[in-house]
Formats: structure tokens, sequence, C-alpha cells
């Protein structure tokens, strides 16, 4: 077992940096990933941004000032690469940010890596029409397990406001999921 | 709705991070339908690691490049510098000593196989003889030319 600050330590040691990276890829590559799958959908996008934010955290760790931990300043810069994935998509496509989550909500049917079945697509569905930041903070929250301050230091939102969104918005999922249980058994 | 095991802690521990992963991967999985190729990890992460090593080697041929520009740089600049200042170079015909200027007048104007040996030497050792002792010779010179002309005047 090693502490973050001794493992920081040897991320910023030139000596140990390349085996330290190597753990840090260990622990961490999963869970970015994940965090940005369900931002950018689709694993071709993802995979993608996972390579650009990795290269940006080896590129960024000596400027690293540890003022949050090393799993929040990694969520973050994940969330700018993914964010700026989108930005990048949406001046390509002359599109909102919204439209292009919801082109490739659209598109996930035809995703090779969605197995999903319908209940698992109108999930989909229903996260992709949530403002923006309702649904990634709802995203980081449940799927991402993180805690409301490391979320407050990864998008810059108060505690309180991310606990209230939060909570509305898993009233929001639970009240459609169920109207599309009731439609699909009425179908049945 | 289940909440996971946070895994954020300060403590680094492996097997944690195996069943966290697993975890997640079976939550996006099973209610997301969101799936990754096979070894789709490891394959990445060697990925990753080619891509990070790949910019350390960058660096250092952008390090290169940036030395390589510099050297060029200083080198024209000494050139120029060489160029404009001439420190080697003779110093012009009005700048030297009256009596270095007269002894090149007479190099260019006298046939130099006339010149024998010991005026030659002469010639030559006059360039290293300091201003202030030629000064003191010329005073002597007129000085004597002076008294000279008045003895034989009288």
């Amino acid at each position: 077992m090693t502490s973050e600050g001794e493992f920081i330590k040897k991320l910023l040691n030139s000596k140990e940096k390349d085996r330290a990276f190597k753990k840090l890829l260990d622990l961490y590559q999963e869970r970015l990933y994940w965090h940005i799958r369900k931002l950018v959908v689709t694993h071709e996008n993802a995979d993608d941004v996972l390579q650009n934010t990795f290269l940006r955290i080896y590129k960024s760790l000596p400027n690293f000032q540890q003022k949050s931990t090393l799993n929040t300043w990694m969520y973050r810069i994940a969330y700018n690469e993914s964010l700026r994935f989108l930005e990048e998509n949406k001046k390509k496509n002359h599109l909102s940010l919204d439209e292009v989550s919801h082109k490739y909500i659209n598109n996930l049917e035809g995703d090779t890596f969605f197995e999903g079945n319908e209940i698992q697509l109108q999930l989909q569905r229903i996260l992709s029409q949530l403002p923006e930041r309702e649904r990634v903070i709802f995203q980081m929250k449940y799927y991402d397990d993180l805690k409301f301050r490391e979320i407050e230091v990864v998008l810059g939102v108060k505690e309180g406001t991310l606990k209230s969104s939060y909570y509305n918005t898993v009233k929001y999922i639970e009240k459609k999921l169920m109207t599309v249980e009731l439609l699909s058994n009425n179908k049945v | 709705m289940k909440n996971l095991t946070n895994y954020t802690g300060s403590k680094f521990d492996k097997n944690n991070q195996i069943s966290f992963d697993l975890k997640m991967h079976k939550k996006h999985s099973k209610e997301l339908g969101l799936h990754t190729p096979k070894d789709y990890f490891s394959k990445s992460k060697i990925e990753i690691l080619e891509n990070t090593s790949n910019k350390r080697e960058i660096k250092v041929t952008i390090f290169s490049r940036e030395r390589l520009i510099w050297s060029v740089a200083a080198t024209i600049t000494l050139i120029f510098i060489l160029t404009v200042f001439k420190p080697n170079a003779l110093p012009s015909i009005n700048e030297v000593p009256a009596i270095v200027s007269d002894t090149i007048n007479l190099l260019k104007h006298t046939n130099i196989a006339q010149v024998t040996p010991e005026e030659n030497t002469i010639l030559i050792s006059s360039l290293f003889v300091s201003d202030d002792e030629i000064d003191e010779f010329v005073a002597n010179y007129v000085l004597e030319q002076l008294v000279y002309e008045e003895v034989l005047s009288n």
C-alpha cells in the first residue's frame, strides 16, 4: 500500500515516473474510460478521448499542484478532454452540445459495442434528454461513484447545488422509467 | 440503484481497485448496455504507454532542433561580428602613427630588394617602438637639428 502523497512524489520523480505512470494507468484507465464513454457515448470516440486524456495527464504531471486529489484532477482532465471533443464535433457539424449528444444516442443502436435492451436504450435516451449539467452530475455521482465534494472540484459547481440537482434528476429518471415500463407492459 | 463501494481513498490497494473496476464494468454493461472490445484495456494501455514514450522522444528531438538553431544563430552572429569589427585586420593608414605610415609608404615606393637586411630590421623594429619613445626621439631630433643649424649659421 502506498499513500497518495508518496505515489505523486514517484510520478514527479524523473527516475520513477515511468513505473509510477504504468501504475496510474492500472488504477485509473477503466474508471476514466467509463466516465468519458458516458459523455461521448460511442466506444471509438471514448477510445480517442481516453488516449488524449492520458497524454495530457502525462504532460501536465509536472504542473500538478496537489490542490485536489489525483483522482479529481484526472477526472477534471478527462471531463475537459471530452468537452473539447464534443466542441470540435459541434463545430464540424454545426450542432449544439446537446444536439451532438442526441445524435450519438440516436446512433447508439448501430454501435457494435452497445448491446443494451429496450429499457437500457430508453435510459440512455432519458439521460440524453437531460440538460448537459444535470446529466453530467448524475453520471458522475451514480455511475462514477464520486463524492459530491469531488464533483464540486471537477465541475466547479457548489455542493448544495449538486445535491439538489442529483436528487431531482434521480426522481425524474425513476418517473420516466416507470412510464416506459408501463408502456411496454401495455404493449405486451 | 445500488451504491458502489467508493474507491477514492488515500490508500492504493490493488484488490480494491480490481473489484471496483469489475463493479463499474458490470454496472455500465447491465444498466447502460455499454461494452468494450475484448482485451481493450490491456491493448489501450500499451498504446497509451507507446504514445507517452513517443512524446518523450519528440521532446528530445525538439530540444535537439532548438540546440541546432541556437548553434547556427551563434555562428552567424560570430561571423557578423568578425566581419564588422575585424579584430585582426590592419588599421587604416590614417589611424597608425606617422612613423609607421612613413615606413609603410617607404616599403610601398621602394623596391624591397633595394632595402638592405640591416635597414629592414630597423624598419621592422620601428613598428614595435612605443609612441612616447617616438615623440621623445622626434623632439630630441628636432632640437638637435635646430642647434646644429644654429651652430652652422653662426
